[in-house]
This record gives structure tokens, C-alpha cells and sequence, in this order.
């Protein structure tokens, strides 16, 4: 069974897919590591990234983005399914299952940016030494040549190149983010996941960072991987929103659709939670009663059901698939069809 | 009212011009900086400095020749300098009188009494016994001495009739030396087994973990004495002395090689690590560029903090007759004067070494704490 | 004026550090009338939590407060009076019976808060004790008769668990109850739900709406979300580098922002449900270091309003504009602040 989701116009071939990916971590206990069970951080996700295009991935906590991410760069090895990644030279590429030197390869083209910009650099370097690490490593450049480039890209991130000797407890939450912004990019990536890469900054810095990452995008016509769980800003910065719940994607969609009409309640629910900014709006929750399930030990059926105002029998015992209710949106609901669901400025 | 006025956006500009302000400054500059606000490790490690060169110095601190036997003085209590006179006459210059021993005839035991016309005055850079420094410099010129036939003995002399302040010099060297190569040693097994096996982990970390946990769980001092009593009798001295420090190290590797582990294991998940291994860099780089640079300030502190055990292993070894050896010196051997009761009771100054080794131990901790909060100079 | 529950009066907090002196707090006042809700909203570090934590004194060295008053209404023997908070000392028997039972907090990270080696139950029976002459037997059960309260399903069973069996969520619902235990006349609420998900945070919001409702409770909501701050306060302070910039209703906060730091802070959010391609407004710089806070108006580094010799010079006095709405900046009065150095306002 393979999900179709090129339907959406594209005028290129896309840059990586998702297919079918799973990540089970065991669950073990006693002295002797028995496994008891299994932690479905990510349970049979398909997406695709086109080139030049930001795919935005919000989930509330636990439900496995993070280790989406991890497992595209195979910092985690995969329980099952394939990543495949056009390269240029070598054609499409399973990083699942790579050799060392198409891996080395791949992650030339693909860069990660963390969450916390405080332990994303070695307090021990300096800022040159960070960002010429990767084009050492590689053999893309050392010694004048490194300091050169180094220098170019601080400047492409809006830092001042006379800053790359210093360390990095001298830069701000902001700034350090921009540095490794500019190591990511050292390598001249296509692909740049980026794992939540404003919440740990303020408002104000947030700003600064979203733009400079879209101007980039424009000019080296980069692609992202946008994990947030922050609704605003992933609606901001994407193209295309897939929205996970405990392990799987529940719905993908350009991000106008899903926004506006989405066709899986869990999004609605999030969409009505999020606190806005309007005075005027107040309080027209849909009240979603419960917790997110533990992914150890999720409920049957769809992950969704014990809190979803519009469960039926059916729900409790089978997971829907996700399957193409407009064009180009994706949702995983037996109701889609049915469903009038609201969007995010009808509450 | 509003003030309606244009102004040029030089916002940027005057940013810049702020952020210029503020300092580049090194790691290892604001770990000084921390280092430096600890009072009592400042003072704990000039003392230590002190000791170390007065330890490499000895031959010419002490003014007597430590192994030199002064038949006619065993067992002398210490007899200072004196600036005033028995006639109340102030000398500029102190002094020592010289000193007959007599048998008190009631108890038969020997006693000392000054001879008030006898003056030696203090002299220094005085020519005395030959020694050499570092093993390599001979020379016979001392820091200070008495002329000829007077005696200077700061500290008394011990059962043989040896000037014990000398021989705590000498004994320096071997104490102190013991604590630095036996740390050495720990710090070299230690840190390797440490990275390898939080790197590696998996089984590898597993047995190396259980290992450890074996050695730590006997108890030392036995262990300690087995291996000790294992070193043949008729080695050399300097073979007994490295002997002695394989011996100590063995020992303390464990708890090191520990500590490292567990900061290794978690800065393997660091967001830093996973960027490097993400652009390629070998297991060899991230070992050498990333974990090592972080953990060794850490691995330095944990290593302080082990040299006074080690300094007071060796003190118990000796002691017990089990360690250093003569010809060679240490404070536990001069100690080892000191098990009898009887002895202690009549001559209390035998234990002036065990001042140093209590000294010494106060000062390696004192610093241990500075060092520590220095280790980590981002922490609030 | 009508009668408040809460005055700040030219609250001034300092930590007095090895690297300097951080003025943390450096003259807020304000004011919460009972029953209503004030948010407190500005970015890391300009002083919210130490606002809140110094209105019940739980300012531990090096911090200390060096100057202010903090009028409180309370109701002693049957009679109302208003007493200056700062008047008791912190370890006071009186600030002990103002905690808690007039005025209670709740923090961000729940955990740091509840003791890890107890139940649920024993704590909130605990905090029920400390206020209330009851039998341990009645406090497990108004303790239950709270975690209803607070919507936790299975109470009885909850009070048996420890706080690390909790989700986040829950454990922000425990502290709700918590605090709730002495039945406050005012609730500081230092960011109760930044370390929450967002159908987490919603329903906590609800909850505590709810609650407030019910339990006629003032609340001081401190946040660094624009959003939770439309949804919950009905007053608004702004605060920059430990000063408040602007202080109004909550809808002329969105609708006809004043300070420009308020503007662009309002401006630099993406709003969720009208996306557009253009950049984010943007505020330039960063907040400066605590060390080394600029002199005259704050902000006046990063403005972009700034006019030179003005703005650097002194700090501007609060402003009042129509109604309730205050701000501090000379765009709108050239008055400077009657400065407490000596120099001419
Ligand atoms: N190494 C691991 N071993 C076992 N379980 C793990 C491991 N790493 C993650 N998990 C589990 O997998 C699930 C998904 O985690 P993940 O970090 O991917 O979530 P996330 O969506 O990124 O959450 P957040 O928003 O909190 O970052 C969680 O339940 C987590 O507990
Ligand atoms: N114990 C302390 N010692 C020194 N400075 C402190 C201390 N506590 C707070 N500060 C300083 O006081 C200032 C205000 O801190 P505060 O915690 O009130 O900020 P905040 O507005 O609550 O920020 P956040 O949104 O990050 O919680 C900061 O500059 C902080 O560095
Ligand atoms: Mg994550
Ligand atoms: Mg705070």
C-alpha cells in the first residue's frame, strides 16, 4: 500500500521522502533487560519534502518528532521503512540503509538545527573553529580558505565575521542560534531539519531568527523541516503542515487548508487551543477532556479516540489510515468526509 | 502631546557599538577568574607551591644531613633560636647555645642542658653536608646552618639521633612526589578506560562498570597492605618507591575512570556531539576535539581531590612498615618512631611531621574546591 | 479611586551580585482590583517573577528589596485594613499567614514546587494544615474535595501517588489546588503554563478561569505569551529591564498599543490564521545585559522611534493617557522621571 502524496502540484521531483518510517524503542525491565513492550515513538510515517519548500511538523510533546528528525539524519537507526534522498550525483538514496560513504555523502546535503542553542556548541571552541569543523572534516576547505568561508557565512546569518574568535558564552540565545544556522549551512546543505529552533528564544529574538531563515531559504533555495509546536510560528514559516499525534501523522495538508478547513478533529482541537492574540475571541474552546495517551501504551484503534468529541465505535478499535480527503490534504479520520470541522479563525 | 520628530534609524549602528563593548575572553580566563574568588583554595595552593619547592629544594633548606646519625644528641627535644640571652641581653641575630648531655642519676635518662657561654650564631648560605638538587646540581651551600661544633636541630632530633627537620624535607620529596605520579598514573588509566567505556558503552561499558565496581567494594586499606606485602623485600628503594605508586594508583583508577564515564555518557548525547557526528567527523575527532577538552578540566579536579588519599596511603604504608624503605625518607616512615606509646609520651616532637601531612592534606582539599568551582566557570 | 486589593507602590528589587548590582525591579508600580486579573507580560529577564516573588517576600540573598510599598486590603478581626506588606518581615507570623492562605502562588515547572518524596495527598493535606485547624482525616478530605475542584478524575486514588507519577499537567492541576487550599484572595500565577502543551495549557486556562470565577479570587498572571494575556487578563502591565513601559485594559493593549516597545513586540508575533509571506516585524538587537541596563529609557537602544539626546538622557516619567492607560515615553509627555539620583527631572 503506497500513499500517494505527490498529488499536490509540484513543478519539481521531490528532495526526500518518509516512507513508511517506524522507530519502536523497547521497553525493558528487571536485571536481565527483559523487553516488555515497545515505545512507538514513530509508527509508519510518510511525508515528503519538495526542494526549496518548508514542511512543518507541530505535535504535542512525546509524540515523536524529534526522533522523526533524528532518524532522517540516522543519528537513530530506523526500526522500519525507507528515508530516500535525491542526491544530485548519486540519484535517490535510502539513508535507512546506506553505506558509510553514501551516508557521508547525504548528510553533506542535510543539516540539523537543535532546539537548545546552549548546548548545540562546544563551549570549549571558538566560533571559527565550530564552523570550520565541517569543512575540515569534509575537505572543503582549511586553514585561509575555512576562515574565508567562515567569515562569509557569519555574514550570511547577520553576524559581525570579526566575532569568530570568540567563544560561545559571549553571544546571546539569539546569536548562538544564528551560529549554528551558519554551521548547518557551512556545507552548502539542501536540506536543513530543524528541530524547534526558536523556543528556546524570546519573542523579539524569535522574530529575527524566522526571517533570517526564510530570506535563506530564498536566496541558497534551501528546505526545511520545521518541527514546532508552536501553531503560529510553523504557519508562518511553512508550506505544507503535517500534524502528528503519539507517533503518527494524523494529517497533511498545504498550510492555508489546514488552517482554515482542517479534516481531522485533533487539529481542530489544537487550532481552538491555541491562545490568541485577540482580546475579542475569548474562550470558544472545544474542550478536549483527557491527556495524550502514554506512546507505550496507546489506546486501540485511533490514537485519538478517548478525547475526541466525535468518536464513534468504529474508532475504538480501527485505526484509520491516512488517505487524501481534498486535494493535496491528507488526514487520517474515518469522518473526514462527514465531518464539518472549524477552522482556525472560526473560534 | 506627542513629539513629532524624524529620526534616522541607526539603531543597528549604535547596537554594534554596544556589543563591541562587551570582552573576548577565553575559558580558560574566566575559569582564572573563578579560581581566583576562592579565598582559601588561593591560599591552600601557594602553600602547596611552597611545599613542592621546599620538598625539590630540601638538601638546601634542611642545614643537617638527614641521614646522619648525631650519636650524642638521640632524642634531643627541639631547642630553638633565641634572640634574648640568659642574661636578658637582645641579639639582633638569633642564636643557639650549645648543649651538654648529662644522665639525670635518679631516672637514668639521658638529658640535655644548654651551656649559657656557648653562643652559635645563625648564619646564612653556610657551608655544610654535600647534597644534590633534582639529582643533578651538587653543591654543599645551605640556606642556613650554625658554625661548627654547634647544632641546629629546629625540630629535635628522633631515637637515632637524626634532625627530624631535615628529614621532613627529605621526606617531602617522597611524600608529596608519591601523590603527584601516583595521580599521574590514575589520571592516565582512569580517563582512557572512562572514555572508552562511556563512548563505547554497551557490553564493553557493562564489564568495565562491574570491574570497577569489584575493586571499589573491597575494603583499602587490606587490599592496599596485600599488594604491598607482595613487593619483595630485597628490591631497591626507588623500585619499592614506583611499586608503591602502582600500588596506590591501582587503587583509586576505579573512582576516576567512574566519574569520567558518567560525564562522557551524557556529553556523548550533547546537541554539540550530534552536530559533529552529523558533518562527518570521525569517532577519533569527537573524542579528541569535543569530549576530551571538556571533561579533562573536570578529570583534573577529580585527580586533586585523590592526591591527598594517595599521600595518605603511602603515609599508612610506611608507617605500617610496609611502604617506602630506608635509605629512602618519608613522613610515613618518620612516623613509624612514633607507634610506641612510651615514645610518644616522652618525645611528643617526633610527631611534627604528621603537622605536614596534616597540613598538607587540608591544603590539597582547600584547592580541590577552588578548582571545582573553576571546572565549571558558566555555572551560576 | 476605587478600593484595590493590591497597591505597588515604586517597588524596587536589587540582586546584589559579585559581578554587580542587577536591578531586577527597579520602581513598578500597579494595582489589582479584587476579583480582577492582571497580567504581567514582557521577554526573559525583565523582572516579572521577582515582581511576583517580592510581593510575598521570598527574595532570598543577594536579592533584596530596597525600596516600595505593597498596600494590601486584608480583613482582620471583621474589619478591612490595609496593611504594607513590606512592613513584616520575611520570616514574619504574619507574611507566613499572608502566604498561602491571603495569597498564594503557583510556579512554571510544578516540580520544583511539590517535594518528590511525598504523596499528593500528604502535601496537599500539609498545606491544608498549615492554615487550617483541622483533623488530618478532614484535610484528605477537602484535599480530595480540591482535586475535584481542580477536574483531576479519581481523586481519592490521585492523593496515593507521587508527583513524578503525574503528567505535567496534572502536576499543574495538584499546585492549582494547592494554592487554592487556603482559598486566596489573590492568586500570583508566575507563567502556569509555558511548560505545558498547547490542549494542556488550554484546559488549565479554562480551569482557572473557572476557578477565579468561582472562588472570587484576584489574579496576577504573569506570562511572556501575548496570547494567554488576550485570554486571561483584563488590566495589562508591559515590563522592559525590570520598569513598566505600559500599563492599560487589555483591549486598548491590542488594539491602540502606545510604548513602541509594546508595538513591536505586539507586531513581531506571527498572528495564527492570517499568514502572509512578508518578514516579521522585528525588534532589533537584544535585551541588553542586567549589568549594564542603558541610561535614560531602556529600550531606547533598540527603538525605532529613538531621538537622540532625549531618550539617552533620563527616564521618562509614567504618562497618563485616557482612562487607566499609563505608558513612559517621551513620544508622549517630555516629563522626565523625578529622578531618584539627584538629577534635575
Ligand atoms: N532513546 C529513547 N528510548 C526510549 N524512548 C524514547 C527514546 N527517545 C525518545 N523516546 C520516546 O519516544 C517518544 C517520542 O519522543 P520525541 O523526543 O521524538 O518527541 P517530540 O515530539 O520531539 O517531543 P518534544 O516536543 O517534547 O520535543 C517519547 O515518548 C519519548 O519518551
Ligand atoms: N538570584 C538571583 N541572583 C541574581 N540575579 C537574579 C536572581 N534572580 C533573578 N535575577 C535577575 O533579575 C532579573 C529579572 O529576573 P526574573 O526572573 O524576574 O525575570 P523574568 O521576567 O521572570 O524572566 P523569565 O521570563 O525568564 O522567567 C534578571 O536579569 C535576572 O538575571
Ligand atoms: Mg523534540
Ligand atoms: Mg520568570
Amino acid at each position: 500500500m503506497e500513499i500517494q502524496l505527490n498529488a499536490v502540484p509540484h513543478a519539481d521531483r521531490p528532495l526526500l521522502e518518509i516512507l513508511h518510517l517506524k522507530k519502536h524503542y523497547p521497553v525493558t525491565r528487571g536485571l536481565l533487560k527483559r523487553t516488555v513492550g515497545y515505545v512507538k515513538a514513530v509508527d509508519d510515517v510518510s511525508l515528503t519534502i519538495y526542494p526549496g519548500q518548508t514542511l512543518g511538523l507541530v505535535g504535542e510533546s512525546g509524540s515523536g518528532k524529534t526522533t522523526l528528525a533524528h532518524s532522517v539524519m540516522r543519528g537513530i537507526t530506523p526500526t522500519a521503512g525507507s528515508v530516500i534522498f535525491h542526491d544530485d550525483h548519486l540519484g535517490p538514496v535510502d539513508v535507512a540503509s546506506a553505506d558509510p560513504a553514501a551516508l557521508r555523502h547525504v548528510r553533506r546535503n542535510m543539516q540539523m538545527v537543535f532546539q537548545d542553542p546552549f548546548s548545540s556548541l562546544n563551549p570549549r571552541m571558538t566560533v571559527l573553529d565550530i564552523i570550520a569543523e565541517p569543512l575540515q572534516v569534509n575537505q572543503i576547505a582549511k586553514g585561509k580558505a575555512a576562515q574565508e568561508r567562515v567569515a562569509e557565512l557569519l555574514q550570511l546569518v547577520g553576524l559581525r565575521p570579526e566575532y569568530m574568535r570568540r567563544f560561545p558564552h559571549a553571544f546571546s540565545g539569539g546569536q548562538r542560534q544564528r551560529i549554528v544556522v551558519a554551521r548547518a549551512l557551512a556545507l552548502n546543505p539542501r536540506l536543513v531539519l530543524l528541530d524547534e529552533p526558536t523556543s528556546a528564544l524570546d519573542v523579539s529574538i524569535q522574530a529575527q531568527t524566522l526571517n533570517l531563515l526564510k530570506d535563506l531559504q530564498s536566496r541558497l533555495n534551501l528546505s526545511y523541516l520545521f518541527i514546532s509546536h508552536d501553531l503560529g510560528v510553523v504557519e508562518h514559516v511553512s508550506d505544507t503542515v503535517a500534524v502528528m499525534y503519539v507517533g503518527r501523522v494524523v494529517e497533511v495538508a498545504p498550510t492555508r487548508k489546514l488552517y482554515q478547513q482542517p479534516k481531522h478533529p485533533y487539529t481542530e482541537a489544537l487550532l481552538s487551543s491555541i491562545p490568541k492574540p485577540d482580546p475579542t475571541r475569548k474562550k470558544r474552546r472545544i474542550a478536549i477532556a483527557g491527556e495524550i495517551p502514554n506512546p507505550a501504551n496507546p489506546p486501540p484503534g485511533c490514537h485519538f479516540h478517548p478525547r475526541c468529541p466525535y468518536a464513534q465505535p468504529i474508532c475504538a478499535h480501527e485505526a484509520p489510515p491516512l488517505r487524501e480527503v481534498t486535494p493535496g490534504q491528507f488526514a487520517a479520520c474515518h469522518f473526514s468526509d462527514e465531518l464539518n470541522l472549524k477552522g482556525v479563525n472560526d473560534f | 502631546m506627542e513629539i513629532l520628530r524624524k529620526t534616522g534609524n541607526q539603531t543597528g549602528a549604535r547596537i554594534a557599538r554596544k556589543e563591541d563593548e562587551a570582552k573576548v575572553v577565553s575559558v580558560r580566563r574566566l575559569m582564572w577568574l573563578r579560581f581566583k574568588r576562592n579565598r582559601l583554595a588561593v591560599i591552600g595552593g601557594i602553600f602547596l607551591l611552597l611545599m613542592y619547592l621546599a620538598a625539590i629544594f630540601a638538601g638546601f633548606i634542611a642545614p643537617n644531613d638527614p641521614t646522619m646519625v648525631h650519636s650524642q644528641y638521640v632524642s634531643m627535644a627541639p631547642h630553638g633560636l633565641n634572640f634574648v640571652d640568659t642574661d636578658g641581653n637582645f641579639h639582633l641575630i638569633p642564636f643557639v647555645y650549645g648543649v651538654k648531655s648529662a644522665v639525670d642519676p635518679a631516672t637514668f635518662r639521658k638529658t640535655f642542658q644548654i651551656i649559657p657561654e656557648e653562643k652559635y650564631p645563625l648564619q646564612f648560605f653556610v657551608r655544610g653536608s654535600e647534597y644534590t638538587i633534582l639529582g643533578i646540581f651538587r653543591t654543599d651551600i645551605h640556606l642556613f646552618g650554625v658554625e661548627e661544633p654547634g647544632k641546629l636541630f629546629l625540630f629535635g632530633t628522633d631515637t637515632q639521633g637524626r634532625d627530624i627537620f631535615s628529614r621532613v624535607w627529605f621526606g617531602a620529596q617522597v611524600s608529596l612526589s608519591v601523590g603527584l605520579l601516583g595521580v599521574f598514573l590514575t589520571l592516565v588509566f582512569g580517563s582512557i578506560i572512562g572514555i572508552a567505556s562511556g563512548y563505547i558503552g554497551g557490553l564493553f561499558d557493562d564489564i568495565i562498570q562491574r570491574v570497577i565496581e569489584l575493586l571499589m567494594s573491597f575494603p583499602q586499606l587490606p587490599l592496599w597492605l596485600a599488594l604491598a606485602a607482595l613487593v619483595p623485600d630485597n628490591w631497591p628503594s626507588d623500585r619499592i618507591y614506583f611499586a608503591i605508586t602502582i600500588v596506590l594508583a591501582i587503587l583509586s583508577w576505579g573512582a576516576l575512570a567512574r566519574q569520567t564515564r558518567s560525564m562522557v555518557y551524557a556529553l556523548r548525547e550533547a546537541d554539540f556531539v550530534t552536530a559533529a557526528r552529523y558533518s562527518n567527523c570521525s569517532d577519533w575527532r569527537i573524542i579528541t576535539r569535543h569530549l576530551l577538552p571538556n571533561t579533562m578540566s573536570h578529570i583534573i579536579v577529580i585527580a586533586t581531590t585523590a592526591i591527598p588519599g594517595m599521600i595518605l596511603g603511602e603515609t599508612a604504608l610506611s608507617f605500617l612498615g610496609l611502604g617506602i624503605r630506608s635509605p629512602l625518607i618519608s613522613w610515613g616512615l618518620l612516623l613509624t618512631d612514633a607507634q610506641h606509646i612510651r615514645v610518644l609520651v616522652q618525645q611528643p616532637w617526633i610527631l611534627t611531621p604528621a603537622i605536614f601531612v596534616i597540613a598538607t592534606i587540608i591544603a590539597f582539599n582547600f584547592l580541590g574546591d577552588g578548582l571545582r568551582d573553576a571546572a565549571d566557570p558558566f555555572a551560576k | 479611586m476605587t478600593n484595590m486589593l493590591l497597591q505597588i507602590k515604586d517597588l524596587r528589587t536589587h540582586f546584589f551580585t559579585e559581578s554587580g548590582v542587577v536591578r531586577a525591579v527597579d520602581g513598578v508600580s500597579f494595582d489589582i482590583a479584587p476579583g480582577k486579573t492582571l497580567g504581567v507580560v514582557g521577554e526573559s529577564g525583565c523582572g516579572k517573577s521577582v515582581t511576583g516573588y517580592s510581593i510575598l517576600q521570598l527574595i532570598n540573598p543577594p536579592g533584596r528589596i530596597v525600596g516600595g510599598q505593597i498596600l494590601f486590603e486584608r480583613e482582620k478581626n471583621g474589619r478591612k485594613e490595609v496593611v504594607d506588606l513590606l512592613k513584616y518581615g520575611a520570616r514574619s507570623e504574619d507574611i507566613r499567614q499572608i502566604r498561602g492562605n491571603e495569597i498564594a502562588m503557583i510556579f512554571q515547572e510544578p516540580m520544583t514546587s511539590l517535594d518528590p518524596l511525598f504523596t499528593v495527598g500528604d502535601q496537599l493535606a500539609e498545606a491544608i494544615l498549615v492554615h487550617q485547624k483541622v483533623s488530618k482525616r478532614s484535610a484528605l478530605d477537602r484535599a480530595t474535595e480540591l482535586l475535584d475542584k481542580v477536574r483531576l478524575p479519581q481523586a481519592r486514588e490521585l492523593l496515593n501517588k507521587y508527583p513524578h507519577q503525574l503528567s505535567g499537567g496534572m502536576r499543574q492541576r495538584v499546585m492549582i489546588a494547592m494554592a487554592l487550599s487556603g482559598q486566596p484572595k489573590l492568586l500570583i500565577a508566575d507563567e502556569p503554563t509555558t511548560a505545558l502543551d498547547v490542549t494542556t495549557e488550554g484546559q488549565i486556562l479554562d480551569l482557572m478561569q473557572s476557578l477565579q470565577e468561582e472562588f472570587g479570587m484576584a489574579m496576577l498572571f504573569i506570562t511572556h505569551d501575548l496570547g494567554v494575556i488576550a485570554e486571561m487578563a483584563e488590566e495589562v502591565v508591559v515590563m522592559y529591564l525590570g520598569r513598566v513601559v505600559e500599563k492599560t485594559d487589555v483591549r486598548t493593549l491590542f488594539d491602540a498599543p502606545k510604548h513602541p516597545y509594546t508595538r513591536a513586540l505586539l507586531e513581531s508575533i506571527p498572528k495564527v490564521g492570517h499568514k502572509h509571506d512578508g518578514p516579521l516585524q522585528t525588534i532589533e538587537g537584544m535585551v541588553p545585559s542586567p549589568f549594564n541596563i542603558p541610561q535614560g529609557c531602556p529600550f531606547h537602544p533598540r527603538c525605532a522611534r529613538f531621538m537622540p539626546g532625549i531618550c539617552d538622557e533620563a527616564v521618562p516619567a509614567e504618562t497618563p493617557l485616557e482612562r487607566s492607560h499609563t505608558v513612559r515615553c517621551y513620544l508622549y509627555s517630555e516629563q522626565a522621571e523625578g529622578d531618584r539620583y539627584g538629577n534635575p527631572a
